[in-house]
């Protein structure tokens, strides 16, 4: 049975969690960087760049020791590049804590990003072309031909400061020893709050799919763990999308029939996780008929039971536990919350960022009447995100 | 008495997995791994093989018979979900569960594997689902699909199905063929996991649940005959290299595997499909940009070595994972128990820790080699 145990660290920065689990044969060592406050469209897309370029390596790592050093337990190095911030993690064998934590500090602060692995990074964006489904979770309308390396490197310098990064140290370690570890290579003066990121990604949705299926997306404001109705609307996201006795199934697809594919999800922003209800279908243009599924959810939510609460709880508690493969918590680019140590820090990580990490979800005090309230309040108050298909 | 009783514990305690083939030809395998409180379950249907007319059909059962059993909603309610899936191989159904609710599942699993009856109305609406479920399908799949096409030849058919052969299905065809989908000779059904009770109990429970089923004639599935040993496959999108493989516990194949996973640790944006069959199989290294593979070679010349390396390590711990890891041990062993019976998990972790850094070294050029001669 893995243990599991989350310390705090001191509320003054670096901010650091622990994820303590002895049983572990790996150590994981995760940093978090916020995006800048404000990027312009140019900047949005070397921050995709950047976060691509960074795989070259650094001063200590060069492209072929970072990728030696790495994958020493078997994991690949994930850089991942996220609407308003970026995650580094690194795996290594138990007792790599220090060479995890080398390579985060050496890609952190003194990255190589040249001029060729930004420009190469730029090419490949720029023709990367995703499947309908994950243009409309991920892909932005960006300006890549317009990076420069400066541009890149100035983003860099401006964002990777230690007083917005956070991090996560997880696995085979002591209690504290993580800590320890990320404070002696990330030393920040108190005086220095962390910042905020203010990145609207609605606004840089891509125009059309690049096939001919059409996407429609009701995205809400991001849920903070520190909201007082957080385990609400968690439930709230798992009853309205998620799996085939979700309202979005039964209704959008069973009853009236106008989707293919329909899940929620729970995105994650340096604000805390943005509810998402995607519907996905082949591609007619007029897609009227899609927005008017607002108004049957609606309806369906006031025929909700008990039966429902149970399930949504049951469906809630898995979907954390990450043994759900429907889990609406992406943890990843690669997809939804597994049951496993990486992503276990990234939920921890993911939370930390928008000041609560490690929180255990208890959704046995929520009744049915403050699902129901939760869940038509998500709906009614998001935003709608309609992208048609190629046609 | 006593000794007896000691012994009959020993036995217990030493028995943590069953593998078994009955009369009718289904195969059972149970196997405990303690201690995540939770029970992974896969029925594998591999009996069933295609033909240009009948192609797509075990896709089509698949979806069909997912609908016709009332499983979802009480698979929910403890917080589960089905899992449904077509390959080259096998019908493939599988969930995840807190191990108290065993049982109660095994037996709608059970039902999973009984005739169904389809109507016209439900086939009309599940060709339609497969419709909506073709344009959403991604490119890459499109492209290793292709990849298929050029190493096995016109035999290797893609599992998704072709629409115009659905097209022509009526209930009284599609009841003929389900039943050959499901026929007990290539029935499976593996239980792996935090077991309640001894794995002989839950085997006992799986025999209840497919021995009754009566057996079918089946046309054994066409041989898959390597018409090239790799190939290069380009679109709009992106670029596939694909390497042949023979299985997937061989060396060769492991070597292979081995050098996918090197390639995409060093080549930013790629991602490895490794599509093992019984019959044949290929892992492919999918870029997502055109002219990736030109460019990744141009790169990569010289360190063939360190990128073997990089594989090796991702291999083991791929190959642990599998093994460990219920949901994927379960599946594993649903898929391979028809083909080969006495199929021992183990080899795998075995075959990968014998590998050597020449082996996967041989075939990382073999990748970029294909990948130049675009």
């Amino acid at each position: 049975m893995t243990i599991l145990a989350l310390l705090l660290a001191a509320s003054t920065p670096p901010r650091v969690t622990e994820v303590v689990e002895p049983k572990a044969r790996t150590v994981v060592v995760q940093a978090y960087i916020p995006a800048p406050p404000q990027m312009s469209d140019r900047e949005a897309a070397a921050w995709s760049v950047l976060a691509d370029a960074l795989y070259d390596g650094s001063e200590e790592f060069s492209r072929d020791r970072l990728r030696d050093y790495a994958t020493q337990a078997g994991e690949p190095l994930s850089i991942e590049a996220w609407p308003d911030f970026i995650k580094i993690q690194v795996t290594e064998p138990e007792g790599g804590m220090t060479v995890a934590a080398l390579i985060v500090e050496s890609l952190c602060l003194r990255a190589s990003l040249t001029d060729e692995a930004v420009q190469q990074s730029v090419l490949r964006l720029r023709r990367r072309q995703l499947a309908p489904w994950s243009e409309a979770l991920f892909d932005l309308d960006l300006p890549f031909a317009k990076v420069t390396t400066e541009l890149v490197r100035n983003v860099y310098k401006n964002a990777f400061v230690p007083r917005s990064m956070s991090f996560v140290v997880g696995g085979a370690i002591e209690a504290g020893k993580g800590e320890a570890e990320i404070v002696k290579r990330f030393d920040v003066p108190a005086e220095f709050p962390p910042r905020r990121t203010r990145f609207d990604f609605a606004a840089r949705q891509r125009l059309a799919h690049s096939a001919n299926v059409a996407t429609l997306e009701w995205r809400g404001a991001p849920m903070k763990p520190s909201d007082k109705d957080y385990v609400a609307k968690c439930l709230g996201v798992v009853a309205l999308g998620v799996g085939k006795e979700s309202a979005l199934f039964r209704v959008a697809r069973e009853a009236e029939g106008k989707t293919y594919r329909q899940e929620a999800v729970l995105w994650p922003t340096a604000q805390g996780w943005a509810p998402r209800f995607l519907c996905a279908r082949t591609g007619e243009k007029d897609t009227s008929e899609l927005t008017a599924l607002r108004e049957a959810l609606l309806r369906d939510i006031e025929t909700w039971d008990e039966g429902t609460l149970a399930r949504t709880r049951a469906m809630l508690s898995s979907s954390r536990e990450g043994w759900n493969p429907l889990s609406p918590f992406w943890t990843s680019l690669a997809g939804p919350m597994r049951d496993e140590l990486a992503d276990r820090c990234s939920l921890a990580g993911i939370e930390q960022l928008s000041g609560t990490p490690g929180i255990v979800l208890d959704s046995s005090a929520t009744t049915l009447a403050e699902l129901k309230d939760a869940a038509s309040s998500l709906l009614e108050k998001a935003g709608v995100v309609l992208i048609p298909g190629r046609g | 008495m006593v000794v007896s009783l000691l012994l009959g514990l020993l036995v217990h305690q030493d028995r943590p997995t069953v593998k078994e083939t009955l009369p009718n030809g289904a195969s059972v395998f149970v196997h405990n791994i303690s201690g995540s409180g939770r029970v992974s379950i896969t029925l594998a249907m591999t009996a069933c093989s295609e033909t240009a007319e009948t192609h797509g059909v075990r896709h089509l059962v698949e979806h069909l018979l997912a609908r016709s059993v009332p499983i979802d909603k009480p698979l929910e309610a403890m917080g589960a979900v089905l899992v449904a899936e077509t390959t080259r191989d096998a019908v493939i159904f599988q969930t995840t569960v807190p191990k108290q609710q065993l049982a109660n599942v095994m037996g709608m699993f059970g039902d999973l594997a009984k005739p169904a009856v389809f109507t016209a109305d439900a086939l009309s609406r599940e060709r339609e689902v497969m419709r909506q479920e073709a344009a959403l399908r991604a490119w890459r799949v499109g492209l290793v699909s292709d990849a298929w096409g050029r190493l096995y030849g016109p035999t290797a058919l893609d599992p998704f199905g072709n629409p115009d052969a659905l097209a022509k299905m009526t209930p009284e065809s599609l009841a003929t063929l389900e039943r050959q989908v499901q026929a007990p000779r290539g029935l499976s059904l593996a239980i792996v996991g935090d077991l309640d009770s001894d794995a002989d109990k839950v085997a006992a429970r799986a025999r209840e649940l497919l021995s009754p089923i009566l057996p079918v004639d089946t046309v054994p599935p066409a041989e898959m005959n390597v018409q090239s040993a790799s190939a290069f496959v380009g679109s709009a999108e992106g670029e596939a290299v694909s390497v042949a493989v023979d299985g997937f516990t061989d060396k060769v194949s492991l070597a292979t595997l081995a050098a996918g996973f090197g390639l995409r640790a060093w080549i930013a944006g790629a991602e490895v499909f490794f599509l093992p069959s019984q019959r044949a199989g290929l892992v492919a290294v999918v870029l997502d940009s055109s002219n990736g593979w030109a460019h990744a070679g141009a790169n990569l010349s010289g360190k063939e070595a360190l990128i073997a390396q990089t594989g090796l390590r991702l291999l083991k711990a791929w190959s642990s994972e599998t093994t460990n890891s219920p949901s994927a041990l379960s599946r594993l062993m649903a898929v391979s128990l028809p083909y080969r019976p006495g199929f021992n998990f183990e080899v795998l972790t075995e075959a990968a820790n014998g590998l050597s850094r020449a082996d996967v070294q041989a075939k990382v050029a073999q990748f970029l080699k294909a990948g130049k001669g675009q």
